[in-house]
This record gives structure tokens, sequence and C-alpha cells, in this order.
């Protein structure tokens, strides 16, 4: 495409007044936290049209996937998988986040009898940052524990790994730290089937 | 990991690490972690669960914020080195899966020693981020989570009230797709 036709491709606008209503109506929908997929626009796009278009006949306006991309590209909207929205946080999250951390600062509060003495020598309250830990449970993946390396077993390995699922055959690691950075408690590995504990050492 | 097991890495691991101390035990409470037995056994050894919100993890255990990802690439690596050296041998002939979770196990001991010695701090500095610190509220403006920015925990006598912390929460579904305005 020669340059000049892309700027005539973004810059003609045969239905600017519908485009203007169907953006705003998009802006109220997302607004509202609803998804909005390609059947929102075409639905909304044809009933907007016979609104704004009295005295056009509505067969005329086409959704067209040429008039789509350049109603996206002028209006600066994109397509975007629900999975990115992680980086933009629920409100929810908000509250969850909030009470736990007010339970644990409440948790955290010297007895009443030693507030002081305590408050003063360990800034942090009742709890040392050797006490003070997090645990959890995550999935090792199982490329670590059997590589393509030998093609005996290959053909097996997928079949099973089909049959079975992720959990059967992954191996899950056991992690647990403390808040000054001093190792504890060793890693833990389970693994599954074998009915036998691998500690570390 | 069953509740068994779980009541026998508390006893064997956790507790002795403790020094008898009071302790605050941050976890991601799942159905195997919250028996009576469990509960019970935490509760004689002064330890207070702490139990992180559902699809909060991400956000606030620092497990998850800074240190699985980083100790897994430290595994790959350490992995990759150990089958690299083991199969250059001259008498190396064929791996079995028990050979290979003894290399694994060997390797995740190697990289947690590694990650503690080499990024102590970053860990205890994570611990503040998401929450552990001092009580008098001089360091709140330290809180540091993805996604939010001038958190204030505010009066932490008090709760938001909540009808069911679950409800309100919704799993995303990875395979919807939407569309989104774009800022710029």
């Amino acid at each position: 495409m020669r340059k000049e036709d892309r700027v005539a491709y973004t810059k003609r606008v045969l239905w600017p007044e519908l485009e203007d209503r169907l953006y705003s109506e998009f802006i109220e929908w997302r607004k509202g936290g609803r998804t909005v997929r390609q059947g929102w626009f075409r639905i909304q796009s044809q009933f907007q049209f016979r609104g704004i278009y009295l005295e056009v006949n509505p067969a005329v306006f086409r959704f067209s996937n040429r008039w789509f991309r350049g109603f996206l590209g002028r209006h600066k909207i994109s397509l975007g998988s629900i999975t990115k929205k992680a980086q933009k946080i629920p409100s929810d999250y908000e509250v969850l986040i909030l009470n736990w951390l007010r339970f644990n600062r409440r948790d955290s509060q010297p007895r009443r009898d030693r507030y002081w003495e305590v408050a003063l020598k360990r800034p942090v309250g009742r709890y040392e940052l050797s006490n003070i830990c997090n645990l959890d449970e995550t999935p090792l993946p199982f490329e670590y524990l059997e590589e393509k390396t030998y093609d005996l077993i290959e053909e097996k390995t997928v079949w099973v790994k089909e049959s079975l699922g992720w959990d059967k055959r992954q191996a899950s690691l056991v992690l647990c730290v403390f808040a000054d950075g001093v190792p504890r408690v060793p890693p833990m590995i389970i693994f599954r089937g074998t009915g036998k504990r691998l500690g570390r050492e | 990991m069953n509740d068994k097991l779980f009541e026998r890495y508390i006893t064997t691991h956790l507790i002795p690490a403790l020094g008898g101390r009071p302790t605050l035990f941050a976890l991601d409470l799942m159905g195997s972690h919250k028996t009576s037995a469990v509960l019970e056994l935490l509760n004689n050894s002064n330890i207070t669960p702490s139990r992180i919100p559902s699809g909060c993890t991400g956000l606030v255990q620092p497990l998850d914020v800074s240190i699985n990802q980083p100790l897994k690439e430290l595994v790959r690596d350490l992995t990759d080195q150990r089958i690299f050296d083991l199969e250059s041998a001259a008498d190396f002939e064929s791996w079995t899966v028990g050979d290979r979770r003894v290399m694994t196990t060997h390797c995740v001991g190697e990289a947690f020693d590694q990650f503690h010695t080499t990024k102590a701090n970053l860990i205890s500095r994570f611990f503040g981020k998401t929450g552990s610190l001092p009580i008098n509220g001089s360091l709140d403006s330290e809180l540091d989570i993805k996604g939010f920015t001038n958190l204030e925990i505010g009066n932490w006598r008090e709760d938001f009230v909540l009808a069911d912390e679950r409800a309100d929460v919704h799993e995303g579904n990875d395979e919807l797709i939407e569309f989104v305005e774009n800022q710029n």
C-alpha cells in the first residue's frame, strides 16, 4: 500500500455520526467492566445506524472488515485478551488485600502489658523477622525431570501425559521462606505416584 | 500436598526452625491445609496462619511476587548444566526417571541455597513491600503491590465487611477475547 493510500484509507470516514455514537457506547460499556467483542460492534452499529440515518436504506451500511478495521484504527481500539486484564486490578481485590494487611498488622501488635518493650525493640511487632514466613506449593514442570533425551520412552510419555493430565506427571515444589532471608526449612519436592518422599539431603 | 504430608512437613521441618517463638505463617490455605489436625498443630506451636486471599497470591505473596520464578530459572540452569556434564562423560549410558528425580532434587537444593546466599536481602525487601512493615505505620509508604498506588493500611482495627469474599472475584477465562481502548 502506498503512503497516500493509507492516509486516505484512515481519513475517509463514511459515517462520522455513527462512529462517534458507536465509540461513546463502547466507552460506556467498557466503563461498566463489560466485555466487548466483534459481535457487539456489529449489532450496535446496525442498530445505531437506523437511529441516526433515517433517510438512508440500512442495507447501505455493511459491517465490512475493512470498515471495522478502519473504525478500530481511527479510535485507537485494539483487541486484547482478557488475561491482560490482570494489569488492571479489580477493585474487589483491594478490599481483600487491605483486609489481609490489616489482619497481619492487628495480629502483630504486641501484648498490651509489654507494648513499649516490644515496640521499641522490634518495629514489626510481636513477631521477629525470623518468625514471619511464607509457604507455597507450585508445580515443577516435568521437563526438568524427563528431558527428551531418550527416544524409547518418548511415545509412552506422550500417551501417559494425555491420559493422566499434568498434575499426575508434574512434581510440585514446596517452599518456605522467612522475612529475614535466612533459609531454615529445606525445599521439598513431591513426586506424584511413587508414594515416597525425597526431601533435600 | 495432602494433609498427612502437610502435618509431617510442619512437625519435622517447620516447627524445629521456629525456636519456640510465636510465628506468623502466611500461606494460601488449600483444603488439605485447614483440617482440624493441622490447625490444632499450628495453634499448639504458637503459629498464626495468615490466609492469603484467594486470587491475590500473585500480588501479595512474597514467594509468587519475587522468588518462585527466578528460583525455577536457577533450577533450570543448574539442571541443564548437570545434564550436559553427565552426558558428556565417557561412561554415560542412559537416564532413568529415578536418576532424573535424584538429580532434580539436588539441583533444587543447590538453587535454594544459592538463592538465599545471593538474594537474601531481596527476599526480606519483598516481605516489606507486601506488608511486613513496622506496626507504627511509619514505613507504610513502602507498600508496593502491583496494580495499586497509594495503598494505605488505614485503620487496622477494623476489617472491611464482606459477605462472601469469593463472591465478587471472578476467575479470568483465558479464552475470552475483548476489545479495549488504547490509552496512547
